[in-house]
Formats: structure tokens, sequence, C-alpha cells
């Protein structure tokens, strides 16, 4: 199996910013398989954003710690904990 | 870090629904076109205009497949095509997700006589728009265009505000390319109406009903443009019953829940009052 992550094909977002009322930054992701909505905010968003493209974990993880300023060993958790979910939730798939 | 469904501003969900319905389409080969509201966006209407559900255009032959499935998949029908308006074209559908939208099997104005053909024109210069970062089937820009001055013949002339926008903003070469697709459409009356020209096509085929949704008419003169175009007895009759029987669907939502037999007698008979006071 790839160790490529990318996000599910039947998923949709919307960006807060085209969104009277909402917060900069946040963004609205949709599972279309299950009629749920969720709001991702914050590192979370930002993770979002680095998934345009099939990505690793550890990719994704250097990428995260490049647009925080951050080491590597710093966010590594929270990232992959983040992405787990992600997975579990099926929004991310392995290409 | 992340959260369920609470507190979603209703344009994002407006905009993820349009995602959804074209995932829907496309995974069974349903053939829909996302029309007005947000996917025409700022191409089509004022800049800050905002929208309050979907709406969908639909293959005349697969819009039954379409809401059977949308049915299995928690929608809920709020009005019936039958009840839904004067031109019994859609169908307002609720989803506790997504929240509301109406499925077209025709579009009023457009090509009366053969919706199979209209839907087919308007298909075949369709573009692929993104929306919500999902690529979605709507009609070309000057299609786009045509059909929200089409649809603001059904408005009184005080309400058209997007037709006038149009006016405003268009070059002159592209407010004749829309006149010219309102021929090739035969929406010629519905865009008229929508100019306020109306009266240059009196006497055709659907004017009064044109003028009896676009002016304020007595209800009888409704009433019998309907009936005018309906053809064969058991369809006038049917229609009848439409306009005098209670619209459940409408009594409905405006109650909040299910009427109850009662309900409906009681609105019933409140015409017959209401008719008595106007002729006391």
């Amino acid at each position: 199996m790839s160790n490529l992550l990318q996000r599910a094909n039947e998923t949709a977002f919307a960006f807060g910013e085209d969104i009277e009322n909402s917060p900069d930054g946040t963004i609205y992701v949709a599972d279309l398989r299950t009629s749920e909505i969720f709001c991702f905010s914050g590192s979370a968003a930002v993770i979002w954003c680095l998934l345009d493209d099939a990505i690793t974990k550890e990719k994704l993880i250097e990428l995260v710690a490049e647009t925080f300023g951050e080491e590597p060993s710093t966010i590594r958790a929270e990232t992959l904990n983040f992405v787990d979910g992600l997975i579990s939730q099926n929004l991310l798939e392995r290409s | 870090m992340s959260e369920v469904q609470q507190d979603i501003p209703l344009k994002a969900r407006i905009l993820l629904s349009h995602a959804y319905f074209q995932n829907i389409a496309t995974k069974n080969k349903i053939d829909v076109l996302h029309i007005k509201g947000y996917v025409f966006g700022a191409d089509t209407y004022r800049p800050g205009r905002l929208s309050s559900d979907v709406d969908l255009l639909v293959r005349p032959a697969h819009v039954d497949r379409l809401v059977n499935i949308l049915l299995e998949d928690g929608w809920s029908i709020l009005t019936h095509f039958e009840t839904g308006s004067i031109f019994e074209h859609a169908s307002t559908i609720y989803h506790p997700t997504w929240g509301l939208a109406d499925i077209h099997r025709y579009f009023p104005g457009l090509g009366y006589e053969d919706p199979v053909w209209a839907f087919e024109e308007l298909w075949s210069r369709r573009r692929h728009k993104e929306i919500a970062n999902f690529f979605c089937d709507t009609p070309s820009i000057i299609d786009a265009r045509l059909l929200v001055i089409v649809h603001n013949g059904r408005s009184k002339a005080n309400n058209r505000a997007d037709t006038q926008y149009l006016k405003d903003t268009l070059t002159s070469e592209e407010w004749k390319s829309i006149e010219q697709r309102s021929r090739e459409l035969r929406a010629e009356l519905a865009f008229d109406t929508a100019l306020g020209n109306i009266e240059k096509h009196k006497g055709e085929p659907y004017y009064l009903l044109w003028k009896a949704i676009s002016e304020d008419v007595p209800p009888f003169v409704e009433w019998w443009a309907r009936l005018e175009r309906t053809p064969g007895l058991t369809a006038k009759l049917d229609l009848l019953k439409k306009i005098f029987f209670v619209n459940t669907d409408h009594l409905a939502m405006e109650l909040g829940h299910s009427p109850s037999q009662s309900e409906i007698r009681e609105r019933f008979i409140s015409r017959f009052r209401f008719k008595r006071t106007n002729l006391s």
C-alpha cells in the first residue's frame, strides 16, 4: 500500500474567507457520502490545505513545521494525531 | 482542532451541498445543471447577493430516479411538483445537513412544449464551474444570464433587480447575445415580461399565464390562464381540484407540522368566509 495520502474524492470544502460572518482561517469540509460537515480552524485548516497533492506523513510534518516555524519534533505528535483522525473519518485515503 | 456540524453558516452549507448533488449525479449518471444562486455568482449577479437554497435543473427523464435516490439519502419533500407553483415545475426538498433545495423538472419560460429539448439545449452548452472545490455542471454564461432574466419574468415589476443589474452592466454585444439566445430557446415571452414588454405578446399562448404571474391581477385571471393552457377535460378537472382544494404542502409549511383533517377542513371553509366577507 502506498505511503502517500490524499483527500478522499468524495469530499468538498469551502473557505471561511468566502463566507460572511465566518472567522478567517476556517475551512468547512464535507464528507459527501455521509452528509457530515466538519469545521477546521488553526493548524487543522493549514494541514487540510497542505493536502492539495498526495503527500507522505513525513513530508507533511516537514511542511507543517516549516509553515509554523517550529521543529518537526515539536509538531509531530499533534500533526499525526490529526491526520489519523482524518483517516479514521475517511476524509483521507491512500493514493 | 475540528468539530462536526455545529453552527455551520448557511452559505457554507449551500456551497457544499452543490458538491453533494454533483457527486450524487455523477455517481448515478444523472444529468443535472446547477442553476441560479452561488453557482452563477459574480458573472451573473450583483456582488454580495445572497442565496438561501440550491436550485437544480434535471434532465426530465432522470427526475424520478434522482428524487428516489435523495429520499433514500435522508431528504424529505416539502412541496411536490404539482403543488409548488402554478407552473408545477419544481419540488422543494429538505435535508437536516444541507438545508433546502429546489428540484426543477423544467424551467418555466423556456421551450414550453418541449422541456426535453430545452434541457438538451442548455446541457449541450454547459460549463464546469468549481464550487466548494468540486466541479459542477452549470449552464453557459449566456444561458445563465438568460435564465436569470427569464426567472425575473415571474416577479412583479418592482422586484426585478437582477435583470436591471444585467442591463446596467453588460455591453450591448453581451446583451444582444442574450436576446439572440432567448429566441433560440423560445423564451421571448418570459424574456419580454421581465423587461416590462409583455404586451408585445398579447394573444399568444401563455400570455395570460405570464400576465397573471407578473402583475397584480384578480385570482380568477390566474385560474383562467391555467385552465386555458391545460389540455383535456380530465386534466382541467384535476387542475380545478388543485385550485380549489387546500394545498396541504403549503399549509404544512405554514403550520410547521403536517395538517390534521380538521385543520384542512378549517382552511377550506375559511375561504368561503373570506368570500362572504368580500361580498357583504
